[in-house]
């Protein structure tokens, strides 16, 4: 499993939040109700919509990376 | 409300039932630290349900995949764990292209700060009039207790 630190996602990179859903980010919103300690990965498409909200300081599992593929 | 919705246990909910009545549409979720809201929505029940009132569940799973379980488990947790007595719908999106009809329409109602748009986590909440106008919005933080949430169902009880 290969995580990565919250601070370092990018829209494009593929994740997996911890009930097993996978997402592609689409778009990483600021803040999450209220918290500036977090954040919230998005993904809007025709395939899905589904929000991930992550610590600022903490890791998430990262799949693929949006330009340079398989991560590692 | 003229949507045509189906309840958790397989059967139709026709919009038409909540005719006269205000309702407050909550998407929920069984496993989200805003879960014990339900304590909170089964008292409003219990306090305006024979007023023309009733909160009406909806169960999402797009908020970290917080509501994963089947219709009966579901079911079985909010009437086990908080005794929950008003209906629930099966579970449905309420964001994003695939997004319910209903959320379509609800999700144009703008909150307290003039926003509308994407419902931004579980526990969010629209009062919606026995006229079957949407007159407030609540953000997920906000408990279903709260005074702005009392004041705005004693407002528009038939």
């Amino acid at each position: 499993m290969t995580t990565v630190s919250v601070r370092d996602v990018r829209v494009g990179d593929r994740l997996r939040a911890r009930d097993g859903t996978e997402l592609t980010v689409t778009r990483i919103d600021e803040g999450f109700l209220g918290r500036p300690e977090m954040l919230a990965f998005v993904e809007d498409s025709a395939l899905q919509w589904f929000k991930l909200p992550a610590p600022i300081d903490g890791e998430v599992e990262l799949l693929e990376r949006a330009s340079s593929g398989k991560p590692g | 409300m003229d949507f045509d919705l189906t309840r958790i246990d397989g059967r139709p909910l026709a919009g038409n039932e909540f005719s006269g009545q205000a309702v407050l549409i909550v998407n929920v979720a069984s496993r989200c630290g805003l879960t014990p809201q339900y304590e909170g929505l089964e008292r409003l029940q219990q306090r305006y349900g024979d007023a023309g009132f009733t909160v009406l569940g909806v169960p999402c799973n797009q908020f970290a995949g917080q509501e994963p379980g089947t219709p009966e488990e579901i079911q079985q947790f909010c009437s086990a764990t908080y005794g929950t007595t008003f209906p629930l719908t099966e579970r449905l999106d309420v964001n994003g292209q695939h997004s319910h009809p209903l959320y379509e329409w609800l999700t144009d109602a703008t909150d307290a700060d003039g926003e509308a748009g994407e419902v931004q986590w579980n526990f969010e909440k629209f009062l919606v009039s026995p006229a079957g106008e949407i007159v407030a919005r609540f953000r997920p933080t906000v408990e279903p207790e709260d005074q702005r949430v009392i004041g705005a169902i004693e407002s528009v009880l038939p």
